[in-house]
């Protein structure tokens, strides 16, 4: 029995997303990872003087798109504020930012238990620069690359009561900006990123105890153990008669704990107030309307669909939801051939492994080619082992599996009457056949097929070769 | 020929008819700023001025297509980017920076075939009221150096009123161009608050900076203007004012009350009067209400400081400006470069506004002022119900001796009362010289209401004949 | 008075005794005078900034960026490519 099991864990999150735009939020540089430092900048990112920002459509879009996700109200009138504080990844020394007057407000995302997460808020900001530090020189490098790129930040209500649904509310968090195309979330580059506010509670009480803000958390692995790591820590402390001191923590992965950043870090005023460069944004409910036009059901509608209409297994329509691509690659490839569970294997089992080592994912053929590919194999016309020789081809050359199947000489072409033929030359010949399957036709089956096969290169249709066979014999 | 005493315009037209060429008047431009540099008017002169104008006297003589400020010099202050040429802000804190590219109003310049003669003294960073806060040395007045002229756009004013150049570019947060082109006796302007691009220009408060000319006439502003302006991609801010306007046989002159109350006692009272009886015969004369107006300076005390202070924390030893040699850590970086490198009237307000934006003030002090400027711009509104324009007087007084009110900055502040009202309401507004008290100029302005800078321009020709100082 | 040093702190600025003193001073005089908006009454219904409409803001379209020798042109330090300040801990 641990301390921990007295208290209840209580956990907000802010979670920060990078916006898959063409353009950073605030100029018409590049939004793009790992280009060489300070070549994706220009005035407005540096923090120029005389220079001024003018915010990206699409960046605002992204993050209305965001908010229509999970369920938010989009905001008819938002405000800019600038956040001030003095550090160098942030050229101007303020962070453009959303305080009073965010783009999203509300929403929720329901847990697989059916637990509810409520959204605080949804805005929009930008991103500062990178620091490299060089202990040896004695020297911190500044690259504004990063800077000026749009950022949301989600704000959870502290509606989280453990590491496990921190991760999971991340997991759908990630599922949903992926697949609406929103962001690339890749955390590992900094593409997703989340803070935790954590602080305890005796069991069965309802006041919120003093919380810390952890940062740092570059994965989901990390978001889980630093929870596990901080509610343990505040558990110790409150039972040995302690308090929590109101602190942002830092986690280090490595050491597998987290610790007190400096004192002043804490004693910030940011001074907060509207950006004056900038004008607040009117968004219409026209506005809205159309960019939920522009959204597509959100992947847990899709698997549901999957399992109801199309009878798909769990399994499946969860693999096929994983991102937007993949399920509408799925769907395209349904309309050109109605077979949702056949198309799904060709998916699971043959598509994905050729894709695994791609960062994003593109299957190397057109929906309507593979559609053709398993429709021919269904409907027997070639058999799974020369759909797949069809498949490679088809990636080869880019052609049609039609052409290429006649090209390759891969089609059942032989005729009902060429098998009549064989199969009426064969009882001629052979009156010790026609004999025995008179007797015993099961026996002599395998034998008669072997016999059409071997004469036909192997291309007769078994089922129609059985079929004459019994006419004949 | 002495070019310094004629219009940006009559030089226009000069050099278009082949009167006279721009290289001509480009030279003796720059020999006039040579002669007179005790003035600390114009800080730097653009040598490469006179290719420029070559260029465009070429043009001219192959029957080229020139734009409508052909051939003409136009100084620009300091802080206005022009790109691989210095740019100071009358700041040691930026002594070595050169403009990395060129704003907006520089290349609207260009583009009609200006030739930029140079850059011009102001108080640091735009704030101030006498130019006496400058890295480049006081710039002195025009009329007698003793006196200062004015601020902050000082050097653009003095240097028009001695002759060094027919037109400069200077910007307006509070008065920054109206008033010392009162107290060098030139006119002054500053558009609705939008019209021209801030793009380039480095921000002091930037909800009510607006760069502007200071010309010897009207009509050269209004030229001027015209060319300036326009909606910028680069400035969310801007708008696309037209300044159509319809014209009218006899136009309706507002005096507003409250100005009046605390113009009857200044030193340039009595002269306002005057001017007023004498316009009675020309314009229909209304007094009109505008109950908060004396409070507009107080808000701008603070919304302008608040901005300011957020504006020039980008000025911090590490992009652009001077690293204080002693910074061996990040803090010291910021704060010796800072102290180091700001003047104290920079240092006072990016002082005061951090504490009206600091938390448990913010709401007191900048949320307050920003609710009663909207409550002052209804308040004009209303008076622009009833007038064409409002008439009020630059400022109290003629110009003052260099160093008398520099350890009194309330006193100083006041050098803005009449002025900063526009600002506050994002009126255009217009200073023209209308009287002398002995030897110095006393300007007044006209205030229009938003985007009727034609009816303004109008009037103040009307004005700007009747006083007769031109 | 600690509200100085506080501003001190958040302005990245540093006084000296002497200069802190005058400054006091002069600042409690503008604050006399910036005092004057604080009581006021204001009318509930002020309205709001007017808003920019979604139109009209900027299309999601790349532009060259700046040259990068012109980017630090003048900074007063620089390393690799980049902006170089003393060693940042944190």
């Amino acid at each position: 029995m641990s301390e921990l099991d007295n208290f209840d864990v209580v956990i907000g999150l802010e979670i920060h997303a990078e916006l898959k735009t063409k353009t950073k939020v605030f100029c018409s540089c590049k939004n793009e990872f790992g280009a060489l430092p300070n070549t994706n900048t220009c005035p407005v990112c540096t923090g120029m003087p005389g220079a001024l920002p003018v915010l990206n459509k699409h960046a605002v879009e992204l993050a209305i798109k965001a908010g229509l996700s999970f369920g938010c109200e989009i905001s008819p009138y938002s405000v800019f504020e600038r956040k001030n504080y003095f550090y160098p990844d942030l050229s101007k020394a303020y962070q453009i930012s959303q305080l009073v007057y965010p783009l999203c407000l509300g929403g929720v995302i329901t847990l697989d238990s059916g637990k509810k997460v409520r959204l605080n808020r949804i805005h929009l900001e930008e991103d500062a620069g990178k620091l490299t530090h060089i202990s040896h020189a004695g020297g911190t490098l500044v690259d504004y690359n990063r800077g000026g790129t749009p950022l949301i930040e989600m704000v959870t209500e502290p509606d989280i009561s453990s590491a496990e649904e921190a991760v999971e509310f991340l997991r759908k968090v990630r599922e949903a900006l992926v697949f609406e195309d929103i962001a690339n979330c890749k955390m590992e580059e900094g593409g997703m990123r989340c803070d935790v506010n954590l602080s305890l509670r005796p069991k069965g009480t309802t006041v919120f105890g003093t919380r810390t803000e952890m940062k740092n958390l570059n994965s989901f692995k990390s978001v889980e153990r630093a929870i596990n790591f901080e509610a343990n820590r505040q558990a110790e402390v409150l039972s040995a008669g302690g308090v929590i001191v109101q602190e942002t923590r830092k986690w280090d992965d490595d050491k597998g704990e987290s610790f007190a950043m400096r004192s002043k870090e804490q004693a910030q005023d940011y001074r907060y107030f509207p950006d004056p460069d900038l004008l607040p944004i009117e968004v219409t409910k026209e506005d809205v309307e159309h960019i939920k036009s522009e959204m597509t059901a959100l992947p847990a509608d899709r698997r549901a669909r999957y399992i109801e209409e199309f009878g798909l297994p769990q399994y499946d329509a969860n693999i096929l939801t994983s991102t937007k691509y993949i399920s509408d690659y799925f769907e395209k490839c349904v309309e050109f051939y109605n077979a949702p569970k056949k198309i799904s294997n060709w998916i699971m089992v043959d598509l994905l492994k050729l894709v695994k080592e791609q960062e994003e994912i593109v299957f190397p053929i057109s929906e309507q080619h593979l559609a053709s590919i398993v429709k021919m194999v269904e409907e027997k016309v070639i058999n799974k082992t020369v759909g797949l020789q069809l498949l490679d081809e088809v990636i080869k050359t880019q052609k049609s599996p039609e052409v290429l199947a006649k090209e390759m000489n891969l089609l059942v072409t032989i005729s009902d009457e060429q098998i009549l033929e064989l199969l009426n030359k064969l009882k001629n010949e052979n009156a010790k056949v026609a004999a025995d399957y008179k007797v015993s036709p099961d026996k002599v089956t395998g034998f008669i097929m072997g016999y059409v096969m071997k004469n036909t290169g192997g291309k007769a249709n078994s089922a129609k070769v059985r079929e004459l066979i019994s006419k004949v014999f | 020929m002495d070019f310094s005493k004629l219009s940006l315009i009559e030089i226009r037209d000069g050099i278009a008819s082949g009167k006279f060429t721009s290289e001509e008047v480009v030279k003796f431009f720059i020999a006039q700023c040579e002669a007179k540099k005790s003035l600390n008017a114009v800080v730097e002169i653009f040598y490469d001025a006179v290719d420029k104008a070559k260029e465009v006297d070429k043009k001219i003589k192959n029957h080229e297509k020139v734009g409508v400020l052909a051939g003409v010099p136009i100084a620009i202050k300091d802080n206005i980017l022009y790109k691989g040429k210095k740019m100071g802000c009358a700041s040691k804190f930026l002594q070595n920076f050169v403009a990395p590219y060129t704003s907006t109003v520089v290349e609207k310049l260009l583009s009609e075939d200006a030739v930029i003669l140079g850059r011009t003294n102001m108080d640091e960073f735009a704030m101030g009221s006498s130019c006496e806060n400058t890295c480049y040395g006081v710039c002195h007045n025009a009329i007698d150096p003793e006196y200062v002229a004015g601020g902050s756009s000082g050097g653009s004013a003095s240097a028009v009123a001695a002759g060094l150049v027919p037109c400069a570019l200077g910007t307006d947060t509070g008065g920054s161009i109206r008033q010392p082109a009162s107290l060098n006796g030139v006119v002054g302007l500053k558009p609705t608050y939008g019209t021209v691009s801030r793009y380039g220009i480095v921000a002091f408060a930037s909800s009510l900076d607006q760069a502007s000319p200071i010309c010897k006439t009207v009509e050269d502003c209004q030229l001027v203007l015209k060319v300036i302006a326009g909606k910028d991609i680069h400035d969310s801010t801007t708008i696309d004012n037209k300044m159509t306007s319809v014209h009218k046989s006899k136009y309706t002159l507002g005096i507003c009350r409250q100005v009046m109350q605390e113009a009857k006692s200044t030193q340039g009272g009595e002269e306002f009067y005057k001017l007023i009886q004498k316009l009675g015969d020309i314009f229909d004369i209304v007094q009109v209400d505008i109950p908060h107006i004396q409070n507009s300076l107080a808000c701008y005390y603070i919304i302008a400081p608040a901005e300011a202070t957020s504006n020039l924390a980008r000025f911090d030893g590490v992009k652009y400006t001077v690293r204080s040699e002693g910074a061996k850590d990040l803090e010291s970086v910021y704060v010796q470069s800072r102290s180091e490198g700001f003047g104290r009237e920079v240092k006072r307000r990016i002082m005061l506004g951090n504490y009206v934006l600091s938390s448990g003030y913010f709401d007191a002090y900048y949320n307050k002022a920003k609710r009663v400027q909207k409550l002052i711009k209804r308040e004009f509104n209303e008076a622009f119900s009833h007038c064409d324009c409002i008439l009020m007087p630059t400022t109290a007084g003629t110009t003052f001796k260099i160093g008398e009110k520099l350890s009194d900055p309330i006193a100083m502040y006041k050098e803005d009362l009449f002025t900063v009202p526009a600002n506050i309401v994002g009126v255009p507004a217009i200073s023209v010289p209308y009287a002398k008290i002995g030897k110095f100029p006393l300007g007044a302005q006209l205030y229009a209401n938003d985007l009727n800078e034609d009816v303004m321009f109008e009037v103040a020709k009307i004005v700007e004949k009747v006083g007769g100082v031109k | 008075m600690d509200t100085i040093e506080h501003l001190e702190y958040l302005s990245k600025l540093k006084f000296s005794d002497e200069e802190r003193k005058k400054f006091e001073k002069e600042f409690e005089n503008i604050l006399t005078f910036v005092n004057e908006i604080t009581s006021l009454e204001i009318p509930d219904d002020i309205e709001k900034d007017k808003p920019i409409k979604m139109t009209e803001l900027r299309p999601d379209e790349a532009q060259p960026s700046m040259p990068r020798e012109e980017v630090l042109r003048n900074a007063p330090k620089q390393k690799d490519g980049c902006y170089s300040t003393p060693l940042v801990v944190d």
